[in-house]
């Protein structure tokens, strides 16, 4: 297999929808069997991105080619699988029968068992649609994108409202895909996910790739969790533990950005026992977002 | 992975993939019950009404057979009006058609499919209507006319599954249900299809030109003798006319949707 | 996917079968109740209103296994029950004279007559069929009686058929020509006689064979019936003791004497007045009522075979009308009168022709009650058919269904809807309807509003579709060409969508009936009024609105019609082949009109 083949290749893309420029400049290129993660908020055109890809959108300006071919012609959409955000199938038709129509779409599809294996969907596969939970029903729209064995899979948001479990189990399907050599393009707005899943990560603010690179780097940049606390004494500071990045002081409401929230919380327990409302939780990608714009402010005055 | 790219260029089996997709469309529509149950029963109680039990004037005494026709263009304008028109515009909206859309389904499967089984579904209440006529109506005809008639009408539902292709890429789903029935019932009434043509007043009955019912109803009624007497070809131009208009509103309305 | 495959192959299967299952013109398969008794010969007509034959009834008329019951018997309660609200239920008729050939039981049953009573046919035919009226079982021929071979003499009637038949000219023989003819099967003897032993063509046996043979046939316990054409013969069969004259006399008028020989010796007559007719030189095929039922199932060539006539060189004129006072005073003295129709001698058709021989009854004095009579029990008693021609328990479920009341008119026999014979229904076998091509005046309106069409010009407006325009017609010795037309006068009220008042020809009273203009060129008819436009109404069968002619009647005085030609070509979007009726109307617009119409005309 040839790894260094391009599959994916997006030159300077923009595209306005009215007065809104949903992709600026946007350039990427995608390898055979890499698995790259489109990191953004709502609205930051990861979804228009996705829909060039698939032919469903057209670019003002710039080029894309799926594995030489237009986007949207015949042999670029054997060529992509892909789950498309908030899809609903038609309800009475069973795991089964959904799969078996859409393999004989392609070529050289997937055998039924496999297809069911990869999206872990054999327990499942004479249950009507409507009789699924929602991860069970993603799992689906994942199983009939993959079923083809496309060497492309687009995931738009694919865990997007499921719970930690279905997640999860979400996540070993692409995982188990990945073994197989396939490559993925998935948007999420989670950095957990893209960490879990993705060799490189792609990061797309207002219609603007900000930043590309290995989730190391990112998670590097972008990284760590958000602990807050309350702590009566307001002469307390917390610069010094460890990991710690920045510290914020609101009266008694403390909060920490810690590039491992473990070895901070640990030390911070042991030496301010007393403190109270302990929470951890991921620094927002908007906080992210803003550091991005700002630098990218700061390079525009630069100027 | 070149290897597989190269091999995408093999042919996939157009008739497996007609025949999934179609089997798809018939196990999803026959597992709706709120859909079917009507669909196949309202055109052969209404038959029975008018044409059976309520016949005692009309049409030379021919009204059970008169019936038999319309209430045929009736039971298959149903199906593929819905599957169209309803069946198009709910997928549409929930992403189903955009999902089918980014596959590499051919696009024709997926109408081919909606088409035979709206035609199974009409082939289902036109034999109901043959029995019933044929049982309780007294309806004799020639082995070629009622062949003739079962096949006019199959073929009558392709103008009407265009119809409904039109209206269901162009309105929502959620409205698609009520829009539908507002086309297809006062259609059937002022077509002629449940009580005779000719009782209504002139302009009426010029009104009813306007409507493929009506031309469908008419070429089939002339399979018994039973039509108003124009001459086939206009109602069969009027046809080809309005599904040509209609196809090309809808091929409008796709490429929007594309 | 091979279950799957199974499954379609079944469903179109089942397709096909459907549609092979489904009734065509041919088979009648339909489940209508009455039809049940085609398959069932036990059955309860509920409140029928039935003529057993002599009297009139009004309750339950109950068959079992082909034989009437007792409707009073302890009856098991599942039988079928069907009822002919306002119809009129008789027996299956008797054609008391006829001549058994080809397909002649066949048709006999198709017109209603059940029982034929043979007056001459091969012993062969007999033996053949004459089981058959002792049995129950499902056919579609009528039962039959006969004479077999008749009793004539060498070169006398009845040898001029081509082929052999055994003679007799000596009263000697009269013992054993009668023996030969029972043992061959022969219900009762029948005599040809003429009182002149060489007459026309033919010869007959003397008086003295003529006695011996009826004397013969007593002592065996046979009816011996004389073929008689003139009034010395009819005499000298009575005074020889004949038990029947088989046929009637139009030479002379019957006299006190002759009636009262018969009436002594209760001789009945059969006069096949048909063949009278037929010897008249009248085509028999007037009397079929144009809207009846039975009209419809006359095939053509017994229209045919109804208007030959038999050459008259050797009767008169008045035959017909003699021999019809004559059976007037037969039947008032009390002599008993069988209808009897010779068929299929030219002018008579099996079945079909007993209808007339009814007609011509009532025209000869009977009422249509005793002319059913004379069909029925008449036969019955005066040839001893036990279990025929009067609807009695123990009797052969053997009745007519008819639509309308024969008691009225005695031509309402041809109302017949439905035919039982052993108890078995029997659809009429309508033959297909050919348009019929018309040519020539429609109407003249000398004298009154009749037609051609035998229906006359009547008012026609949309106060039938419950609209408020009216319209009337009446006949006028003026108008148009001074030899009188019909005036049609009325308003155009609104109140319907589309208004219509005028007058209307058609070509029968049901509209069933269709008439080809396909080879006429033009339909001409005089018309006068208030000069504007008008309208035809052409109505076809089958298309439930008529089609519209459009014409304009030029300034003219109202007496002086203008001749209006419509060229039937210039409307090719009308079918010409099937049309019903005719209608001249006027426009929406108008209000209160007169016009008249004269002289209608297909070129």
């Amino acid at each position: 297999m040839n790894q260094n083949k391009t599959l994916i290749k997006v030159e300077n893309v923009s595209k306005s929808f009215g007065d809104i420029k949903a992709l600026r400049g946007v350039s990427m290129s995608l390898q055979a069997g890499q698995v790259i993660a489109l990191l953004g908020e709502n609205g930051a055109g990861k979804t228009t991105l996705i829909n060039h890809l698939l032919g469903r959108e057209t670019p003002d300006s710039g080029s894309v080619s799926i594995a030489g071919h237009t986007p949207g012609s015949y042999p670029a959409r054997q060529t992509i699988g892909a789950v498309l955000q908030s899809a609903a199938m038609p309800e009475t038709l069973t795991v089964k029968e959904h799969i078996e129509l859409f393999s004989s779409y392609y070529s050289s599809p997937r055998t039924l068992t496999n297809t069911l294996e990869i999206a872990g969907l054999t327990e499942l596969q004479n249950r009507k649609f409507k009789a699924l939970s929602g991860g069970q029903k993603q799992r689906v729209l994942f199983a009939i994108a993959i079923c083809g064995q496309p060497p492309i899979i687009l995931l738009d948001e694919p865990t997007v409202g499921l719970d930690v479990q279905s997640r999860r189990q979400f996540w070993q399907c692409i995982r188990n895909l990945r073994e197989q050599g396939t490559c993925v393009l998935l948007t999420t707005h989670y950095l957990e996910e893209a960490d879990a899943l993705a060799d490189q990560v792609l990061l797309l603010n207002k219609g603007e790739i900000v930043h590309q690179g290995s989730s190391e780097s990112l998670k590097q940049r972008l990284g760590g969790k958000r602990i807050r606390f309350t702590y009566s004494d307001p002469t307390a500071a917390f610069e010094h533990l460890p990991a710690v990045n920045h510290v914020m002081y609101r009266g008694s409401q403390i909060e920490l950005i810690s590039e491992c929230a473990e070895e901070t919380a640990t030390a911070l327990l042991t030496q301010y026992p007393t403190l109270s409302d302990l929470t951890i939780e991921q620094v927002s990608l908007e906080d992210a977002f803003i550091h991005f714009s700002v630098k990218d402010n700061d390079k525009e005055l630069a100027a | 992975m070149i290897s597989q790219i190269n091999s995408m260029r093999q042919s996939v089996s157009l008739s497996n993939i007609l025949w999934l997709e179609t089997r798809n469309e018939i196990l999803k529509t026959f597992r709706m019950p709120a859909f079917v149950i009507p669909s196949l029963i309202f055109p052969v109680m209404f038959y029975v009404f008018f044409g059976v039990l309520f016949n005692q004037s009309g049409a030379d005494g021919n009204m059970s057979h008169y019936l038999i026709a319309t209430y045929g263009v009736f039971g298959i304008m149903g199906p593929a009006l819905f599957s169209f028109g309803v069946g198009v515009a709910v997928e549409k909206d929930q992403g189903w058609f955009a999902v089918k859309r980014c596959s590499p389904m051919p696009i024709s499967a997926y109408f081919i499919s909606r088409i035979l089984t709206s035609m199974i579904f009409g082939l289902i209440i036109v034999l109901e209507l043959f029995i019933i006529g044929a049982v309780f109506g007294d309806v004799v005809l020639t082995r070629s006319q009622w062949i003739l008639t079962l096949v006019s009408l199959l073929l009558g539902t392709l103008p009407f599954c265009v119809l409904g292709l039109w209206i269901g890429l162009t309105i929502k789903g959620q409205a698609a249900p009520a829009i539908v029935n507002l086309i297809y019932l006062p259609m059937a009434f002022l077509s002629g299809l449940w009580i005779p043509l000719g009782v209504f007043p002139e302009f009426m009955q010029n009104v009813a030109w306007i409507f493929p019912a009506f031309h469908l109803s008419q070429m089939v009624l002339s399979i018994q003798g039973l039509s108003l007497g124009f001459d086939l070809i206009w109602h069969l131009l009027s046809l080809v006319t309005m599904s040509a208009i209609a196809w090309l509103l809808a091929a409008r309305a796709f490429n929007k949707h594309a | 996917m091979s279950y799957s495959k199974i499954g379609i192959a079944l469903a179109t299967l089942l397709v096909i079968a459907i549609i092979m299952l489904l009734p065509t013109p041919k088979d009648n398969k339909q489940l209508n109740k009455e039809l049940l008794t085609e398959k069932s010969n036990s059955f309860r007509i509920k409140d029928a209103v039935w003529f057993d034959g002599i009297n009139w009834n009004k309750h339950d008329l109950v068959v079992v296994n082909g034989k009437i019951v007792d409707n009073s018997a302890d009856i098991q309660d599942d039988l079928l029950t069907v009822s002919y609200n306002d119809k009129f239920i008789i027996p299956g008729l008797i054609d008391a004279h006829t001549h058994t050939w080809g397909n002649a039981l066949k048709d006999a049953l198709s017109f209603g007559v059940t029982t034929e009573l043979d007056m001459f046919t091969q012993p062969e035919v007999l033996s053949s069929v004459k089981s058959q009226r002792h049995e129950s079982v499902k056919t579609d021929q009528a039962d039959l009686f006969s004479a077999g071979v008749l009793a004539t003499s060498p070169g006398g009637h009845g040898t001029e058929y081509g082929f052999d038949i055994p003679t007799i000219d000596h009263p000697d023989a009269a013992e054993s020509f009668v023996k030969a003819r029972i043992a061959e099967g022969s219900d009762y003897i029948k005599i040809v006689y003429h009182h002149k032993t060489k007459y026309g063509p033919y010869t007959s046996i003397d008086f003295a064979t003529l006695k011996a043979l009826i004397d013969a046939a007593k002592k065996y316990n046979k009816l011996a019936v004389v073929h008689i054409s003139d009034y010395q013969s009819a005499k000298e069969a009575v005074q020889a003791g004949a038990d029947g004259l088989v046929h009637s006399f139009g030479d002379k008028e019957v006299d006190e004497s002759l009636i009262a020989q018969m009436k002594a010796k209760r001789v009945f007559i059969i006069p096949t007045l048909t063949m009278l007719s037929s010897l008249s030189g009248i085509k028999n095929n007037s009397f079929i009522v144009e809207e009846s039922t039975l009209s419809t199932v006359v095939s053509k060539s017994q229209i045919n075979q109804l208007t030959q006539t038999i050459d008259a060189s050797f009767q008169n004129n008045d035959a017909l009308e003699i021999a019809k006072e004559n059976v007037a005073k037969m039947h008032s003295a009390g002599i008993k009168i069988l209808a009897g129709t010779d068929a299929p001698n030219p002018g008579a058709a099996h079945g079909i022709s007993l209808h007339q021989e009814l007609i011509l009854l009532t025209e000869s004095g009977l009422s249509p009650n005793e002319a059913l009579i004379s069909a029925t029990y008449a036969a019955h008693s005066a040839f001893g058919l036990k279990n025929r021609g009067h609807l009695k328990p123990g009797a052969k479920a053997d009745f007519l269904i008819l639509n309308e009341d024969p008691r009225i008119k005695i031509s309402n026999t041809q109302s017949l809807s439905l035919i039982y014979k052993n108890g078995y229904a029997k659809k009429l076998e309508v033959k297909k309807n050919i348009s019929t091509p018309i040519q020539g005046t429609l109407a003249e309106f000398t004298k009154d509003l009749s037609t051609k069409t035998k229906i006359p010009l009547f008012a026609t407006s949309d106060k039938m579709a419950k609209g408020n325009s009216v319209a009337k017609v009446s006949w006028s010795n003026k108008g148009c060409n001074q030899s009188g037309s019909a005036k049609v006068s009325g308003e155009i009220k609104s109140g319907f969508p589309f208004p219509w008042a005028g007058a209307m020809v058609v070509f029968s009273s049901d509209m069933s009936k269709t008439f080809d203009f396909k080879n006429n060129t033009s339909l001409d008819f005089e018309f006068g009024g208030e000069a504007g436009n008008y309208r035809l109404f052409i109505f076809v069968k089958g298309i439930q609105r008529p089609k519209e002619i459009p014409f304009e009647l030029p300034n003219t005085s109202i007496n002086n019609c203008k001749a209006i030609s419509i060229n039937l070509k210039d409307y090719d979007n009308i079918d010409w082949s099937s049309v019903t009726g005719i209608a001249w109307v006027v426009n929406p617009n108008r209000g209160k009109f007169d016009f008249y119409l004269d002289d209608i005309v297909l070129r």
